[in-house]
């Protein structure tokens, strides 16, 4: 311990001006990122240029310089007792490796992470929550923030000789990532992202980068260590390039015959106006198919998520094709009977090749079916209000929607990550704020969906704040109901939150006999966009 | 005897480069052992191999009885190593950096810390960055010696100084030889035969002797033989004369495995008309480069009389 303590305060005498430079500009952070929420709450997240929009940019700004006054910290921290070559002071007296990569992790500790952590907190209690509740999910960020950015940085330090060869490594480590995501942006469109690849990519890269730096500390062997670190880039890229979830895989998420979720029933509905369409996608030789499926049967105060797609496509004379699980992008369902489009994607030849030929379709969805929970109804007004599971939401007061005394929408924010999924639906007015009636005529329902369903403690960033924007559907007219131009949000309209938590995943499957694929609309290019 | 420094076969490829082949040596504790060889023979090499800077390719050494290998942390509380392009915390001022040694080894001595400052006159408050390269070398002595090392460990340490700071170091040095040993490379011949008990001549990675000192200039005589008629070298001279050449009345070579009695016999047996004969002790120099000379212009035949010299 005694080694320890000597060799953190020698690098704490050492980095001072680095320690004083990261600390001052996480204070700048602390100081500053409730002017980005003022903003956001004022003009819905748009940045002007008016002083008070630049000074609101200014946290974005910072977000990006604290992790480089990082670097400035790690670099010199780590070439200290530099790890390449063969002339360092250190490696010929008593230094033992594991008190020296000890004192290296307290100085990490006391000079980064510590001061991090107090931000957050103070950055948290600014947002207007309890910091100590979140210490959870504080430290759980603080592990994200190890695996995508300090130990990348103590990695990339352990292999080079100094700061200018480490920035070219970091240049050189994002010419690959830049790299590696053109090739995937040219990989096979029905590709999604691995299921689980994220959770399995970030412990991937925590193993290899500690790898590389224990084995720096103990055997400073430089080559085995950039072998490890090309391993990662590679993995990297493979990772980026997605896959496709397999059915193990898709079983193991998705069990088939969850009876909650198999009483939603799916059906193809073909009806005049509402039948298949085939359209080509941005990669032309690949066609997008789009069928309206017809659901119902979703339990009472549940919401059913289609999530994945699978087709397969048999003729009568015994072809067939099947696609791999693709990611769809549909509504969300409630109880009662809804229509909507089911997209997805083959290969153009294939098409040319089953097309006009009568088929059997098998159609399986994964869903992901959640249960309404808690409902909390509110009166909007003019200042900021909490919602419980949700955080605090701001309605959206810029200087025209005061000018017209309306409210322009709501802005939530909540600790750590995007708040469970939730429901916020309201109502809006067809005349104005200021017409002739004072209280909003609620005519038209409106909702819209904040949060996910994902469980981790908390959103990878520095700032432990998530903004929500609500995005309330149906406010500008079409031209069949062409009444007035835009529709408004007045002080005192009603608004509800109800939050959904999983309930379960399953897989449900229905078929379509004597199914033709549609004629191709030629030279229409729609673009699918899987979110 | 015991050994401070015991090597086998010690081997360091780099690529297709062999920079220290099949070395074996023995240095006794005590010893003042002294490498030499021109640059580029290997010894910083073997130096770093036994330091556990660099892991050999093959073969196999011991320090203070420890697997070089395997030396690492406190084992090196024992041993001093000083090289001339060693990078020290230049950051920190000659003091801090004493200091800042200082608690890393239990052994060091206060008292020894603050004679070798008044000794080598080093300025506690400057940075080692900007000290001149003599002032840098002594700081680098003091925080080596201070802590009474059993092996002290050198690397080419006089190298481009200027004489009055060799001096002061070789004095310093010498003062801790009686409880240390030391191991040291250098191409300076001069200074080494001045103090060095032992001695190891490194040629292209090969080691071609390694004995005594007196045992060494007493093996080497410089051989002037004058005939009374003109003569070339004789077929099949043996391999122990090295550089042989005629001129005229006079053949002259470095023999290198003298013994007074047998070599007398041998010249006489070889020029029985010599009218003169002169058998001069040679200085480390021009053994070493007599050694040299011959290695480059007969490198195999060179080393193979040597491991016959050895042998």
């Amino acid at each position: 311990m005694k080694q320890i303590l000597h060799i953190f305060v020698k690098d704490a005498r050492h980095q001072w001006l680095e320690i004083v430079i990261s600390l001052a500009v996480t204070l700048a952070l602390v100081f500053t990122c409730h002017s980005r929420w003022h903003a956001e709450a004022m003009y819905g997240g748009v940045v002007s240029f008016s002083p008070l929009g630049l000074v609101s940019n200014l946290p974005a700004f910072l977000v990006v310089i604290v992790p480089l006054s990082w670097w400035l910290l790690i670099s010199p921290l780590v070439h200290e007792e530099r790890l390449v070559g063969d002339r360092q002071f250190w490696i010929t007296r008593p230094y033992e490796w594991k008190k020296l990569l000890a004192a290296k992790v307290l100085f990490l500790i006391v000079f980064l992470y510590v001061p991090l952590l107090l931000a957050q907190g103070v950055m948290l209690a600014e947002a207007g929550f309890t910091p100590f509740p979140s210490f959870r999910g504080l430290l759980y960020d603080a592990f994200q923030l190890t695996c995508i950015l300090v130990l990348p940085l103590v990695a990339l330090a352990t292999v080079t000789r100094n700061f200018a060869r480490m920035t070219l490594a970091v240049l050189g480590a994002i010419v690959c990532l830049i790299a590696s995501v053109l090739l995937a942006s040219n990989a096979p469109p029905d590709r999604v992202a691995i299921s689980h690849g994220g959770e399995i990519a970030l412990y991937v890269v925590l193993c290899l980068l500690l790898s590389v730096v224990i084995l720096q500390y103990a055997r400073r062997n430089v080559k085995v260590s950039w072998i490890l670190l090309a391993l990662l880039v590679v993995l990297f890229g493979a990772f980026n390039m997605g896959g496709t979830p397999d059915n193990a895989q898709m079983v193991r998420k998705y069990p088939p015959g969850q009876k909650i979720v198999a009483a939603a029933q799916f059906a193809y509905e073909e009806k005049e106006g509402t039948g298949p369409s085939a359209f080509v996608t941005q990669k032309r030789d690949w066609v997008g198919i789009s069928i309206p499926v017809l659901v119902s049967g979703v339990p009472d105060r549940t919401v059913t998520i289609p999530d994945f797609l699978k087709v397969t496509l048999q003729t009568q004379g015994g072809a067939r094709w099947t696609s791999v699980w693709q990611s769809i992008s549909m509504n969300k369902f409630f109880p009662g009977e809804r229509v909507d489009n089911a997209q997805f994607i083959m290969p153009r030849a294939v098409y040319e090749d089953f097309k006009g030929k009568p088929l059997n379709v098998q159609v399986s969805f994964a869903l992901t079916q959640a249960h309404a929970g808690n409902q909390e109804r509110l009166t909007l007004g003019q200042d900021d209000f909490a919602v419980s599971e949700v955080g605090i939401c701001s309605p959206i007061t810029g200087f025209s929607d005061r000018l017209l005394g309306e409210i322009g929408g709501v802005v939530c924010r909540a600790p750590l990550r995007q708040p469970e999924l939730t429901l916020v639906s309201s109502a809006w007015s067809t005349s104005s704020c200021r017409g002739a009636s004072s209280s909003p005529d609620g005519s038209v329902q409106t909702a819209a969906w904040i949060g996910s369903l994902e469980s981790e403690p908390a959103d990878l960033g520095i700032v432990p704040v998530a903004i929500s924007a609500v995005n309330f559907t149906n406010q500008f007219l079409t031209e069949s109901n062409r009444q007035g131009k835009v529709r408004h949000l007045c002080p005192g309209s009603p608004v509800t939150f109800i939050e959904y938590t999983l309930t379960s995943r399953s897989q449900v499957t229905f078929w379509i006999n004597g199914f033709q694929l549609p004629l191709l609309d030629s030279g229409q290019l729609t673009v699918i966009d899987h979110d | 005897m015991k050994l401070a420094i015991r090597t086998e076969k010690l081997s360091r490829r780099f690529g297709k480069t062999v920079a220290v082949d099949r070395v074996d040596l023995a240095v006794p504790e005590g010893a003042i052992y002294a490498l030499v060889g021109a640059n580029g023979a290997g010894k910083t090499t073997i130096i770093k191999m036994l330091m556990n800077i660099f892991r050999p390719s093959a073969g196999h050494a011991e320090v203070l009885g420890v697997d070089a290998v395997r030396l690492a942390g406190k084992a090196f509380t024992r041993i001093g190593y000083v090289s001339e392009n060693q990078e020290l915390p230049e950051w920190m001022t000659t003091g801090a950096m004493l200091s800042y040694f200082r608690s890393f080894y239990p052994e060091w001595d206060p008292a020894l810390e603050e004679q070798l400052v008044r000794q080598f006159d080093l300025p506690l408050n400057r940075k080692l960055k900007h000290l001149s390269r003599g002032m840098r070398m002594k700081a680098a002595f003091a925080s080596s010696l201070a802590y009474r090392p059993s092996l002290i460990v050198l690397d080419e340490p006089f190298s481009g100084l200027d004489p009055l700071v060799r001096d002061e170091l070789i004095e310093g040095l010498l003062e801790r030889a009686p409880e240390t040993t030391i191991f040291l490379s250098s191409h300076d011949l001069a200074e080494i035969e001045s103090f060095s008990s032992h001695i190891g001549f490194l040629e292209q990675g090969r080691l071609l002797f390694s004995e005594e000192l007196p045992t060494l200039s007493e093996r080497f005589r410089e051989v002037t033989v004058t005939l009374q008629h003109p003569s070339t070298l004789p077929e099949n001279c043996p391999a122990s004369w090295l550089l042989p050449e005629a001129a005229d009345c006079v053949v002259r070579f470095v023999h290198s495995n003298y013994k007074q009695q047998a070599t007398e016999r041998e010249l006489v047996e070889i020029f029985p008309s010599a009218r003169n004969v002169s058998l001069d002790p040679m200085p480390l120099r021009s053994i070493f480069l007599a050694i040299a000379k011959s290695g480059r212009n007969h490198i195999e035949p060179a080393a193979n009389d040597a491991r016959r010299i050895k042998a």
